[in-house]
């Protein structure tokens, strides 16, 4: 005989209506346990000393159940995870607005009291905590997929996929090993992972980075049947060609995480039926995502006749993104590219629509690690100019911080004048956006420094950058390099050494680490007067791209480091 | 409580103040406000089912709590076996009315009551606007001091205070250590002391074995209700080897009470409730990961005075008899 943990009371065995909504509560043991179903997810809260399950569903609930309503910020999670799932699945299998409408329902499944008290059962749930939870809930709808019966996510996340941590989780751990003894997996997002890290007991804690992880966590191989298995139907298979292509010429932000989709365009290539267009189109799918991901991937340069036959806008955007994997990957190589490329460019860039300035940018990009960076930068400020003359101010964050960025390597003073002023008058339009201030800061820091006009400030600012947990990682890891090597600099070798230390102990928690300790490790070895050993190898292998380009075009490492972009 | 209340109690009882555990405040659900404002129209129908109540003192009883949250009650319930009785401050109880199995406290009015059973009172609980404060009742004499054994016997004279936090050992700690030291498995403990716990029960009255007995009930399904999460893998928040470890110890503590128990004469219906315990134990046991080792002093001197004990040493075999 098997009891369930509310069934206990009185010894008789009875079972709740709630436990027909999902197994996770019952025991192991018990036969008749429900199937997972679709479009059904569990989800944990904490209010006072209770720690309550639920199950979040948008199918029909018996009235004898308890419901909870959304309070606002629970609202506001299942608004961030409708915006994030498009963003982290390689591509979407069903229109999302008829499912988007209608949250799902929290239903009471049980409840644990930590210690002596009275049960709060929750009316209205609020709180940030079921962000994945209802992440996934959406994507089982949508996929047609349900989820595992073993798993359960307590983790926040906001509209681009990204996880943050909840309160209470160690509680909620309790609680969860208490009540349902079929979830033996708990998501929790990677950045409190390690404060929880001993408090699983028998639950294994599963980090998650974004919510594109999650899923693959979650559904694992299904989804790349699923994916194959829409190669079967030609309209289908064409609709979804079209969403890997569009989602990889829309650029970097159009996903947190690259990897699911390089992962599902390259299944579509091994299992779809071959049809050239499709083939090439998915190719160039995978190729950017694992250039956004790792800097890698190869793709291949289409015949001029492909080119030719796509509107003009498609064909500018395919070139630019050609450009930037030659630039930084490697692959395809410049004499490949390049000639057809600046074709596309108009001499007076007065005159370029928006693709084709972002076209000129990438190219200024490829000669700046090609042993042209006069030519870069003069590109760099022409593009800048011309976006902002077509109150395109939000695009020109990257011109800005290769024009600081190169004038620092190229030791011209007056074209870093020149773009202070620049930014300045951007700055005061309001033009820089969010997305891209960080990265101006970090080019004019370091700019700075290599311009020997490093003050407090800078350092200050540096240092700053270097803590701000909002900014990407491989800003604050870069910004903590330039701070070390500025405090250096400025007769303070010990808060240099701080610096690297702080680097050291993070290095686990961030990717891309590896290759800022690399540099900053360059930099004190250089300001030593002595040589970093192997230290060119080193780099090489963690970023082969830029630098097969730079060892070709440069023969001394401080020069290769000094216009290595990073 | 108030102190008043609570010396009426103690006097009503024929009890003293160490025979009362310690408090435990249990704060009486709220309206949740925007409820009230934004939240009915939208959930639709709320069933009436009662809100779950931990609470480790009605627990040690055998008594189950939930909350009613129309009736704003709080709801009492027990098996037949452990039936009880309940009675407002000031009435008087009699065995009599001992024989229910469920009661329902209004908490909408400050009052104050005990819970009995046939051989004596269970448990003291009090209401204010706020919350509900309630305490076991060991309602037997301290076990012997055992003085010259050099086991310290706690008397847990604890006086009631607002934190409710009691500090020192509460009756039923100081009985199972009587136990254990009735065992000689109690390392400090002279064979004198030995002695003089098997005869302490034959002093105390029927009843108060009977008190005695019933809480050792209770710990036994406890008991059971643990090694079912066991083999159900719930609860296994430590590793499996310190669960086993405390479960191992509580069962031994039980057997204590058994051994305290027969010494009097008495005890059938404990015998009985560990039976089929006992048998769920040794089933675990059979099937023990050999990879998980559980041993401590007490552990390997359960499996050298009972080999039969499953919850001995695993580095011992278990000896089926």
């Amino acid at each position: 005989m098997t009891r369930l943990p509310f069934e206990r009371a009185g010894g008789a065995e009875t079972r709740s209506p709630a436990m027909a909504l999902g197994p996770w509560c019952w025991s192991v043991h018990a036969s008749g346990a429900p199937e997972m179903p679709i479009g059904v997810a569990p989800a944990v809260t904490l209010r006072g000393g209770t720690v309550a399950l639920w199950a979040l569903t948008s199918g029909a609930v018996p009235s004898t159940l308890h419901r909870a309503a959304l309070g606002a910020e629970t609202s506001a999670s299942w608004q961030a995870a409708i915006l994030a799932l498009p963003r982290s699945l390689p591509v979407l299998w069903r229109d999302l607005r008829e499912l988007a409408q209608q949250p799902p329902v929290p239903v009471h499944l049980c409840s644990h009291l930590a210690e002596p008290g009275i049960e709060r059962r929750d009316r209205i749930v609020d709180g940030g905590s079921f962000g994945l939870a209802f992440l996934l809930q959406l994507a089982s709808r949508v996929l047609s997929l349900p989820l595992p019966a073993d798993v359960i996510a307590s983790v926040a996340i906001d509209e681009l996929g990204r996880t943050a941590r909840v309160d209470g989780l160690y509680e909620k751990l309790d609680g969860i090993a208490t009540l349902a003894p079929r979830i033996s997996r708990v998501l929790v997002a990677a950045s409190q992972h390690d404060e929880v890290r001993s408090s699983g007991g028998r639950l294994q804690l599963v980090p998650v980075r974004t919510a594109a992880q999650a899923l693959e966590v979650v559904f694992g191989d299904a989804l790349g049947i699923r994916l194959a298995e829409a190669g079967s139907d030609d309209a289908r298979r064409r609709e979804l060609v079209d969403a890997f292509f569009r989602l990889a010429l829309v650029g970097r932000g159009a996903a947190v995480d690259w990897s699911p989709v390089e992962r599902g365009a390259r299944i579509a290539l091994r299992d779809w039926p071959p049809a050239f267009d499709d083939r090439y189109r998915l190719q160039f799918a995978a190729g950017v995502a694992a250039r956004h991901e790792r800097n890698a991937g190869e793709i291949a340069v289409p015949g001029p006749a492909w080119l030719d036959a796509q509107p003009a806008p498609i064909r500018v955007g395919v070139l630019t993104h050609l450009v930037q994997q030659c630039a930084d990957t490697g692959t395809p190589s410049p004499d490949q590219i390049e000639p057809y490329a600046v074709t596309q460019v108009p001499k007076d860039l007065g005159s370029a629509f928006v693709p084709q300035l972002q076209l000129a940018g990438a190219l200024a990009r490829l000669w700046a690690v090609t042993g042209r960076p006069a030519d870069a930068l003069e590109m760099q400020q022409r593009v800048a100019r011309a976006f902002v003359a077509t109150f395109e101010d939000g695009q020109v964050s990257f011109q800005l911080s290769e024009w600081f960025r190169l004038s620092g390597a190229l030791g011209d003073a007056e074209a870093f004048a020149r773009a202070e002023a620049f930014c300045t008058k951007l700055d005061a339009a309001g033009g820089l956006s969010a997305v891209g201030a960080p990265y101006v800061k970090l080019a004019q820091a370091r700019a700075r420094i290599e311009l020997e006009q490093s003050d407090a400030q800078t350092r200050d600012r540096l240092d700053a950058l270097s803590r701000d947990l909002s900014v990407p990682a491989h800003v604050r890891w870069s910004a903590c390099r330039w701070a070390a090597r500025a405090w250096r600099r400025a007769g303070q070798p010990t808060l240099a050494e701080d610096r690297l230390t702080a680097m050291e102990l993070d290095r686990a928690k961030a990717p891309h680490a590896a290759r800022y300790l690399l540099l900053a490790e360059f930099d004190a070895a250089q300001d030593a007067g002595r040589a970093a050993e192997a230290f060119m190898d080193r780099l090489a292998a963690l970023d082969p791209g830029p630098l097969t380009h730079l060892r070709a075009a440069y023969e001394s490492d401080a020069e290769i480091v000094r216009f290595y972009p990073y | 409580m108030t102190s008043e209340q609570f010396e009426a109690f103690i006097a009503q009882a024929g009890v003293d103040a160490g025979a009362v555990g310690a408090g435990e405040r249990l704060l009486l659900p709220e309206p949740q406000v925007d409820e009230a404002r934004t939240a009915r129209a939208g959930v639709g129908l709320v069933p009436a089912g009662l809100l779950r109540v931990r609470s480790d003192a009605l627990a040690a009883a055998g008594i189950a709590a939930g909350f009613d949250e129309d009736t704003r009650a709080l709801v009492l319930t027990a098996p037949a076996d452990l039936a009880f009785g309940f009675a407002e401050a000031g009435q008087r109880y009699t065995s009599g009315n001992a024989g229910g199995t469920q009661f329902h406290v209004p908490t909408d009015r400050p009052s104050a009551f005990g819970l009995w059973s046939a051989a004596g009172p269970l448990a003291i609980g009090s209401i204010d606007a706020r919350a509900i404060e309630l305490r076991a009742v060991y309602a037997w004499p301290a076990p012997l001091a055992f003085a010259d054994s050099g086991v310290k016997g706690n008397s847990g004279v604890e006086t009631p205070n607002d934190s409710g936090v009691g500090k020192a050992r509460s009756r039923w700690e100081e009985t199972l250590s009587a136990g254990r030291v009735a065992r000689a498995i109690e390392p400090a403990a002279s064979r004198e002391a030995t002695a003089a716990a098997r005869r302490w029960t034959r002093g105390i009255s029927a009843d108060q074995r009977a008190l005695i007995e019933r809480f050792a009930i209770v710990e036994a399904h406890g008991i059971a209700a643990r090694l079912e999460r066991l083999q159900d893998g719930l609860g296994l928040d430590d590793s499996l080897d310190l669960a086993w470890q405390a479960l191992c110890w509580d069962r031994d503590d039980v057997e204590g009470i058994r051994v305290l128990l027969r010494e009097a004469g008495a005890g059938q219906a404990l015998v009985s409730a560990l039976r089929a315990i006992d048998d769920a134990g040794r089933a675990v046991r059979f099937s023990w990961p050999s990879e998980v080792d559980v041993h401590d002093d007490r552990l390997q001197l359960v499996s050298e005075a009972d080999p039969g004990a499953w919850w001995g040493s695993t580095r011992r075999q278990v000896v089926w008899l």
